[in-house]
């Protein structure tokens, strides 16, 4: 219960800066953030030094545009973790369980802390839409990036043969730099999420 | 002053939308989904989520609001509304206004007294107990992304007598990566020479055709003989061809399955069975395929350049006798944008046979006559595509864009529509042919001359006018046997004397003709 409270504190907090990126700047958002995995272990994304800014993807165990992209994802992890990005999945889904999480990672071979989101908590903080969609944090909370992974999807069912722009990993890209992310929002495209009521 | 016209106000929604208080998902969504949708959305289909339970189709509503509003759900791709379809499964206005009401009423579950009974689905093949399972031989793991992959693989059959084919349905086993499938018959014993060669089960790419000698026309995977078996494509539902037709498949033939996969973000094992069910004799008329063009439009020397947003495609066939028509359907790849097939009569009536107004490589349907239509000897059958190279077409293959020409391979582009039609009897299947033999002769006749005027001479292919032909200004398919013939130097580029013997090359393709 603490933790929750803790988690919703943080969140609040951080709440000015969702969705719009690099406007303002959360007191210390990331600070007091803790996230449970589906395995039970607790995430402090801020609590290495090394830590710069923390990904979260809206992810789903069905959806098909979300589930394309997880070797995409995967790559990026690897990419950038080692660099101070650390990456979670989250699913915004009130009938998920930890089970189908846990068959549903392995099974895509996700190499990211997975975070059953059933309550919809972070979804509705983070304002998210679509699965698969990715919000970028720093470690002061400023929102640097929301939207799309890449341009691969123009819209339901029309896939390029490869993508024409990698949005994600160059605003990852930026952030390592110290540069300004050159497009902080873009349009995911994928399955809408409903917030229940 | 105030409170009446808001009271108006209320009254006019009121009436407006009567309709949104009520919607509930027991009474009307439920009904709306269990027919349109949960054939494919349900355990064991090739559907990525289920749509069952008024818990499933919550989690979806804004998704399914948007995909059917977008015509994209549930797949349907001819727009012509003239004709009616058998296996229509385009949703109503009303239909789609009914789900948007229900998403603004808050997706309301209402009464569970109403709820509608969960349909049943037989559980083992849809058709029924098959006469005869296959497996393919051997099993192809498809990668958990990269780009999409066509692979033909083959079913060991060679059954001792010739057989007559009402169905065929497909089990797939990687689910959620066979986009779609096409059957053909191998009545040489081709493609079981070439399975396997690259070290995985199946023959690489699109290109088995071009080399199974039994199958003489490509056309028609729908016609029987050796033509194929027809194909599987998610959510079209298999049924028995109608009356006595079926198709014809030859004894001593194999089951060709050409694939169409899409990785699905996992890894994925194919290893698919194909029920058939026969007819009990051979039936009276027998399905003809009219492909126009012909040959996916090898005669049309499709030739695209870099950048056009344009480029048609015409050609048309004089029907020579009266004919039935039953189905139809049509194939090409990426970067083709419409396409249709239109029969004028003799008495200079005009009929869409299909108009499909956004092609789509991924949903290649056959299109089923609610009522066979006659089509009077004399009725011109045109068939009408649209490519467009540019790079302001998502679906292009191409960053940039590259000079496109004819080829089997998912970047070449090809086109044709065909019509399956039945003739009155038996005996006017050669006039059909004759006339299409006919017409091919001239349609090949044109083409050699354009493919003379283009990709046949090899100054046609210096697209930046520099006077050197450089690697990417030849199209793909001819690329590295030209450089790795001619290109001398071994610098990619093809100089003035290299170009010469080029030429040669060239014109040996065409005998004497290119000289006409």
């Amino acid at each position: 219960m603490r933790l929750l409270t803790g988690i919703s504190l943080s969140c609040f907090l951080c709440l000015t800066a969702w969705g719009e990126p690099g406007r303002n700047r959360g007191p210390s958002s990331l600070n007091h953030l803790k996230l449970v995995d589906v395995t039970g272990t607790v995430h402090e994304p801020v609590k290495s030094a090394k830590t710069i800014a923390a990904v979260f993807v809206y992810v789903d165990t069905t959806c098909p545009i979300a589930n394309f992209y997880q070797p995409t994802l995967r790559r990026l992890a690897q990419a950038f973790e080692p660099r101070g990005i650390r990456f979670f999945q989250l699913h915004p889904d009130p009938d998920g369980t930890k089970e189908d999480l846990t068959t549903h990672a392995r099974e895509f071979e996700v190499i990211s802390p997975v975070i059953l989101d059933n309550k919809q908590h972070y979804a509705r903080l983070h304002n998210a839409k679509v699965t698969p969609e990715a919000h970028v944090y720093l470690r002061d909370g400023t929102c640097v990036y929301r939207g799309r992974i890449d341009d691969t999807y123009t819209t339901y069912g029309k896939r390029r043969p490869s993508p024409t722009t990698h949005d994600l990993r160059d605003a990852l890209s930026a952030i390592i730099s110290g540069s300004k992310v050159t497009d902080p929002v873009t349009k995911a495209i994928g399955c809408q999420i409903l917030i229940e009521k | 002053m105030t409170t009446r016209p808001s009271l108006a106000l209320l009254l006019l929604s009121g009436l407006a939308m009567p309709l949104s208080a009520k919607v509930t998902f027991n009474e009307h969504i439920a009904p709306l989904i269990h027919e349109n949708c949960t054939g494919c959305h349900r355990p064991g289909q090739t559907g990525p989520f289920k749509l069952i339970t008024y818990r499933d189709v919550k989690k979806r509503a804004l998704t399914i609001n948007d995909v059917i509003l977008d015509r994209y759900m549930p797949p349907w791709k001819p727009v012509n509304g003239n004709l009616h379809y058998a296996n229509d499964r385009r949703l109503s206005e009303e239909e789609i206004d009914l789900f948007g009401e229900w998403v603004k009423a808050g997706t309301p579950e209402g009464d569970s007294k109403k709820a509608p009974k969960l349909p049943e689905y037989p559980s083992g093949w849809y058709l029924g107990k098959p006469d005869l399972v296959i497996k393919m031989k051997g099993k192809f793991e498809v990668p958990a992304d990269g780009k999409d992959i066509y692979r033909s693989f083959v079913f060991p059959l060679q059954l001792p007598e010739d057989k007559w084919v009402k169905a065929v349905e497909l089990r797939p086993k990687a689910k959620s990566a066979v986009h779609h499938a096409l059957f053909f018959i191998d009545s040489n014993g081709a493609a079981r020479k070439m399975d396997g060669r690259d070290g995985k089960a199946g023959i690489s790419g699109m290109g088995f055709l071009r080399q199974a000698g039994g199958v003489t026309d490509p056309a028609a995977a729908f016609g029987g003989g050796n033509g194929g078996l027809g194909g599987h494509v998610p959510g079209a539902t298999p049924a028995k061809l109608p009356g006595d037709l079926a198709m014809f498949l030859p004894k001593g033939s194999d089951v060709v399955m050409q694939t169409h996969f899409h990785p699905s973000g996992k890894k994925e094992v194919e290893e698919a069975e194909l029920a058939l069910y026969f007819a009990e004799k051979a039936p009276e008329v027998n399905l003809v395929p009219i492909q126009i063009p012909p040959f996916f439009g090898a005669t049309k020397a499709i030739n695209i350049p870099a950048g056009e947003q344009n480029y048609v495609v015409e050609d048309s066939i004089t029907l020579p006798v009266p004919v039935k028509a039953v189905s139809v359907g049509g194939h090409a790849h990426y970067i083709c944008r419409t396409m249709s097939m239109t029969a004028t009569l003799p008495d200079g009536k005009k009929i869409t046979l299909m108009d499909i107004d956004d092609w789509d490589l991924d949903w290649q349907d056959r299109y089923q006559f609610k009522e066979p239509l006659d089509l009077p000897a004399g009725t011109v059958l045109k068939t009408r595509l649209v490519y467009d190279n540019s790079a302001s077409n998502p679906e292009n293959p191409n960053s940039p864009p590259r000079r496109i020409t004819w080829g089997q391979e998912s970047d070449d582009e090809m086109g044709s529509v065909t019509l399956i039609v039945v003739p009155e009897d038996n005996s006017k299947i050669q006039t059909i042919a004759d006339a299409q033999r006919n017409q091919l002769i001239s349609s090949a006749a044109q083409a050699i001359q354009q493919a003379s005027k283009t990709f046949l001479n090899v100054k046609n292919y210096d697209d930046n006018n520099d006077g050197l032909v450089q690697y990417e200004e030849v199209p793909g398919r001819m690329r590295s046997r030209i450089f790795s013939r001619f290109d001398t130097n071994k610098n990619k580029i093809l100089e003035k004397e290299e170009q010469v013997a080029v030429q040669k090359y060239l014109d040996s393709f065409l005998g004497g003709f290119r000289r006409r």
